[in-house]
């Protein structure tokens, strides 16, 4: 298990994306109706930022080529990507940031 | 009409997506995929990019990974290609002496590369790229080169020359038109593209080619002028044509260079289809055969034809879009662009869109698909000019 905490995290406004730097790994972090969800930002596809992408309810939606995730739970929904992200658990307090796969 | 026996004669992305689709509408006749390649139907855009760059694997560029065409009941011929089509006794000819007979004949053989008459075109060191193969030969080369000129900025080679200068080699590019994806974008769009390149220290050059020089290996580029420029590598990117030949005594009408064929993949043979590079298709709007030449295109065009060779309705066609990747910019566009439409240039610069008459007709985007996806969403639609120009009025989500 690994957990990393991040300081002065400004979460992103309802149905928005953020990045932040989690250790060695790069997290897309979006916010779902107030609830925080992250996955790793790499999509399995062909390596593009998801975090530039799009958050649809729980629809993560990545920029370059349209791929379709599920941020609560990394799974593949539709386009190109054949494999899930992997997918944080994150927990908010105040703007301390604590994330753990 | 049940579809029976199905042969799809091509086997890249759009003969693999129509001989999924028929499986996953429940055509549960023979189906045969016939490619004239050794390789299993392979993902082709990676080729000019990620591949190139020895940065994912083959396995990497399977269209349908996970799943093997035998057990989806599809027949696969590698390395067999076609020679001739009788329409009257429903007969394919394959280049090695066989023939196979079909109740439903899906055509979807591709491009293949122009070769221009070029002197030296033949001499090592002087590469194409369309295919697996040519993308291995081409990396092999590009780990030893140090001067690479590409010949032709279209999209091939303006992200050949990406790759190759993110390799490490000294990259020129050189094409008659007056920059790169000219005839695929705008004079703006191709100007940003441009600054990519030249940003990475890539000279690229508005000129005409008159030979490849070298004594039993590639050695210069001579242009037109005179200038003469030096090179190990040659990458020669100068577009392709529709690969019809084997159509030509069939009766089947040809058309833009293609098989013309209805928006459902229809030619003028009942029994025969066409998607993908292939595929003519005519539209009402315009009135005219159109073939595109893009990755989704042929994707959905062969899902197309699935439906019509079970005699369904396909379902409603997206809006069809292309992109380009190059060093780490990514450029999208969808819909066609025309010179006269009115031009709004979204704040920051990253959106650009065309409307005609308030309609939005295209877009593209410059390292943004985020405000190209929701952009997506309004093509055809009426669109406010003023609310486009305004920072902070995002576009809504594409829902």
């Amino acid at each position: 298990m690994t957990t990393e905490r991040i300081a002065s995290f400004i979460a992103p406004a309802p149905g928005e994306l953020t990045v932040v730097e989690a250790g060695d790994t790069v997290l897309a972090v979006g916010n779902v109706d107030g609830t925080l969800h992250a996955v790793e930002d790499e999509c399995t596809h062909a390596q593009c930022s998801l975090s530039e992408g799009d958050l649809e309810g729980t629809t993560l939606i990545c920029p370059c080529h349209f791929g379709r995730f599920d941020i609560t739970t990394g799974a593949v929904l539709g386009g190109p990507p054949a494999s899930p992200v992997r997918s944080w658990k994150v927990v908010l307090e105040g703007t301390d940031l604590t994330v753990t796969s | 009409m049940t579809a029976g026996q199905v042969v799809i004669v091509g086997a890249g992305l759009a003969g693999a997506a129509a001989a999924h689709e028929l499986r996953r509408l429940g055509h549960d006749g023979p189906v045969t995929l016939i490619g004239a390649e050794a390789h299993a139907p392979y993902e082709r855009p990676p080729l000019s990019k990620a591949y190139l760059a020895g940065t994912i694997a083959p396995d990497r560029l399977d269209v349908y990974p996970g799943v093997t065409y035998d057990e989806l009941g599809i027949t696969l011929r590698t390395g067999v290609g076609a020679t001739g089509l009788s329409t009257d006794r429903r007969e394919v000819q394959l280049d090695d002496g066989d023939a196979i007979g079909y109740d439903i004949l899906i055509v979807a053989t591709g491009s293949a590369n122009l070769r221009p008459p070029i002197p030296g075109l033949d001499l090592p060191g002087v590469h194409q790229l369309r295919t697996r193969d040519e993308a291995d030969a081409l990396r092999d080369a590009a780990s030893t080169a140090s001067q690479a000129v590409l010949v032709g900025t279209g999209l091939v080679g303006s992200e050949t020359a990406a790759t190759l200068r993110t390799l490490g080699l000294t990259v020129t590019a050189v094409d008659a038109l007056p920059g790169p994806l000219w005839a695929q974008t705008t004079p703006m769009l191709s100007d940003r593209v441009r600054s990519w390149h030249t940003g990475h220290g890539v000279q690229l050059l508005s000129a005409s080619v008159a030979a490849l020089e070298g004594a039993g290996q590639v050695e210069a580029v001579r242009l037109t002028d005179g200038t003469v420029l030096p090179a190990d590598l040659v990458v020669v990117g100068v577009g392709a044509r529709p690969d019809v030949r084997w159509l030509a005594d069939s009766g089947v009408l040809l058309a833009a260079g293609g098989v013309a064929v209805d928006a459902g993949g229809r030619s003028s043979d009942p029994r025969v289809l066409a998607a993908g590079d292939v595929a003519a298709v005519w539209r009402e709007q315009g009135g005219s055969h159109l073939r595109v030449e893009h990755y989704n295109a042929a994707r959905a065009q062969g899902q197309r034809v699935a439906y019509a060779a079970m005699g369904l309705a396909a379902p409603d066609e997206d809006p069809s879009w292309w992109w380009t990747e190059q060093y780490e910019h990514v450029l999208h566009v969808a819909g066609e662009i025309h010179p006269d439409d009115d031009v709004i240039v979204r704040p920051g610069g990253a959106l650009v869109c065309y409307l005609r008459l308030g309609v939005l007709q295209a877009v593209a985007a410059l390292d943004n698909g985020r405000e190209f996806r929701r952009a997506l969403a309004l093509l055809g639609q009426a669109v406010d000019p003023e609310a486009l120009k305004t920072a902070g009025t995002a576009l809504p989500k594409a829902g």
